[in-house]
């Protein structure tokens, strides 16, 4: 059996631990900017929907009744970019499939929309969760204190509309996202492909070197 | 065989000794095949055989034991690869917990403040006040003489120009009559400048009055009256305060995980103490920056004046800044807690099992089986 200098197998095992750092990085990366860029594109949308009369929340129910039909984009609107804000959202929706059906070969498929959405809304309902703590913090400290609530925190009437929004647009990035993942497994397989093409190609190397001795 | 995940535990595992029945030391990483029946043994568990001690990996399929091999290191390099390793180590460890340190001290700093801004607000309203009424008083004075002025160029313009009149021939009268109109003129001047002066006064007061302190004001109050009357208005800023110590509470969390996972054999006790040497070097950049205060200050006139808000910060003492520094020890401690499981999951979610060996550490350091490659 050949034996490994042990600089050399050191080296080895580094670049073993280099490519699982090295995955774990960059998936935690990309599917953070996915992330980002698809809320910050149903964001966008929601402005232009809610410029054109509808929201997230209200969409399917115009889209049933055929309210559709009655939207109009206002005058100041002519001409600007935001009719194409949606398409960020299916860009940036496609790649996170892509990006997490390639990386998260380990799942089972269906799992990933659920990770998906999850993480979508555990982004999006963040300022609700923190704007309920300080408001808990507060009762807590006005309990403790003996006294009526000491301060109210702006808009602690709960104007979170734009969250609830926003959570509905998440439904909506799961058919993107569904086909990001189909494109993230041809993808894998075609990876696959070459590095079985590029272990042959070794291994016959290999082989005429043995025999070449 | 020499291709295990760690040798460095396997080699521990040789001194260490310790009976029981194939003690699972590390996991195998890279294709090696079953001398027997050629099964693939990547990712099975390196252990030590009871009844020689010695490093095995066994193959699932036929039960047939492959040996593993030490071999002794011969050159000078792989020592000293070894300690500019460790060196590294000891440095990044020594910049984390700068790192640490900084963001604690520098996050409850901005607590501090805020948590100060009720006495701020009182302390600017106070000064506001008194700094309107002594320039209204110093203003109204500096206006009823330049009146008065006026009031005798005035009187004094309209005698010599009545003289120059009466004797129109007299150049004498004239050039005085002249420079009795100059007068007027320079202190009708003079009250314009003066009106023009107090309407910009009253412009920036707004900004100034509220933002700056004067030392010789602030010299004549009665600082524990300030407190306890910014105290009875209410904790205005507490949840502001409170939101700004959640922020604080999930970096240091976040970092407490990091440092779990780099300090890879420290138990609780060990992380405690790095704790208490974080909040060290915390208090110490509290100590410098209180020994580097008063850069707040400027000179407006002759008057000196101070930050506001350096001031009520300053007035509160290290009470909001050391309270909340050390309550950020408490998510510090749990992230260091929590750092090796967390990790561990966060592996197992995000790598497929075959790259999972790499990182086997993080379980071998707890004691735990290293993670299957199946």
């Amino acid at each position: 059996m050949r034996r490994r200098h042990p600089l050399q197998a050191g080296w080895r095992r580094w670049r073993g631990v280099q490519r699982a750092i090295r995955q774990v990085v960059f998936l935690t990366i990309g599917t953070a900017a996915m992330l980002a860029g698809s809320i910050g594109g149903a964001a966008l949308t929601l402005d232009y929907f809610r410029a054109i009369g509808t929201s997230w929340t209200r969409l399917h129910r115009d889209v049933l009744t055929g309210r559709v039909s009655q939207w109009r984009a206002p005058e100041w609107m002519q001409g600007s970019g935001e009719p194409f804000s949606p398409i960020m959202l299916v860009m940036f929706s496609v790649l996170g499939g892509v990006v997490l059906s390639a990386g998260l070969t380990h799942w089972k498929r269906w799992m990933l929309i659920p990770a998906w959405l999850g993480l979508w809304n555990v982004v999006v309902f963040l300022p609700l969760m923190t704007h309920k703590a300080v408001v808990l913090f507060e009762r807590v400290c006005a309990w403790v204190l003996s006294a009526g609530p000491v301060y109210v925190p702006r808009g602690s009437g709960g104007d979170f509309t734009g969250t609830y929004d926003l959570a509905a647009a998440s439904m909506y990035s799961i058919a993107p996202f569904a086909f990001g993942m189909l494109g993230g497994s041809l993808a894998r397989r075609l990876s696959a492909m070459n590095a079985r093409r590029r272990w042959i190609k070794r291994r016959r190397w290999l082989r005429r070197r043995r025999e070449s001795r | 065989m020499s291709d295990m995940a760690n040798e460095r535990d396997a080699r521990a595992g040789v001194t260490g000794g310790g009976a029981g029945v194939d003690e699972r030391v590390s996991v195998l990483v890279g294709d090696r095949l079953c001398v027997s029946c050629g099964f693939n043994l990547a990712g099975q568990s390196v252990v030590r055989e009871p009844h020689y001690r010695m490093l095995i990996v066994r193959c699932p399929e036929c039960a047939t034991a492959a040996s593993l091999q030490e071999y002794p290191v011969l050159g000078k390099w792989a020592n000293r690869w070894g300690g500019v390793l460790a060196a590294g180590m000891i440095l990044l460890t020594l910049l984390l917990a700068l790192g640490t340190a900084g963001t604690i001290f520098g996050m409850s700093y901005a607590v501090s403040r805020v948590a100060s801004k009720p006495l701020t607000d009182l302390i600017a309203k106070e000064h506001s006040a008194w700094a309107k009424a002594s320039r209204e008083t110093q203003n109204s004075s500096q206006m009823e003489r330049a009146t008065a002025a006026l009031a005798v160029a005035r009187a004094e313009a309209e005698a010599a120009t009545a003289a120059a009149a009466a004797e129109p021939g007299s150049a004498e009268l004239k050039a005085r009559a002249d420079a009795a109109a100059l007068s007027l003129s320079q202190a009708e001047q003079r009250i314009t400048t003066l009106q023009v002066t107090i309407d910009q006064q009253v412009q920036w007061q707004t900004y100034y009055d509220t933002s700056w302190v004067s030392i010789d004001w602030l010299a004549q109050q009665d600082t524990g009256d300030l407190i306890g009357r910014a105290r009875a208005e209410g904790s205005k800023h507490l949840s502001a305060a409170f939101s700004l110590w959640l922020l604080l509470a999930c970096i240091v969390f976040a970092l407490g995980v990091l440092w779990g996972v780099v300090m890879l054999h420290a138990r609780a006790r060990r992380m405690a103490l790095v704790c208490v040497v974080i909040l060290a070097i915390a208090a110490v950049f509290a100590a410098i920056q209180r020994a580097g205060g008063g850069v707040g200050t400027t000179i407006m006139g002759t008057t000196q004046m101070e930050l506001t808000s350096d001031v009520a910060t300053r007035m509160l003492g290290v009470l909001p800044l050391a309270l909340s520094a050390g309550l950020a020890a408490l998510p510090l401690f749990l992230g260091m807690i929590s750092g090796r499981p967390l990790a561990r999951l966060y592996v197992r979610l995000v790598l497929p099992p075959r790259l999972r060996g790499p990182l086997a550490t993080l379980w071998i350091a707890d004691g735990l089986l290293p993670p299957s490659a199946r």
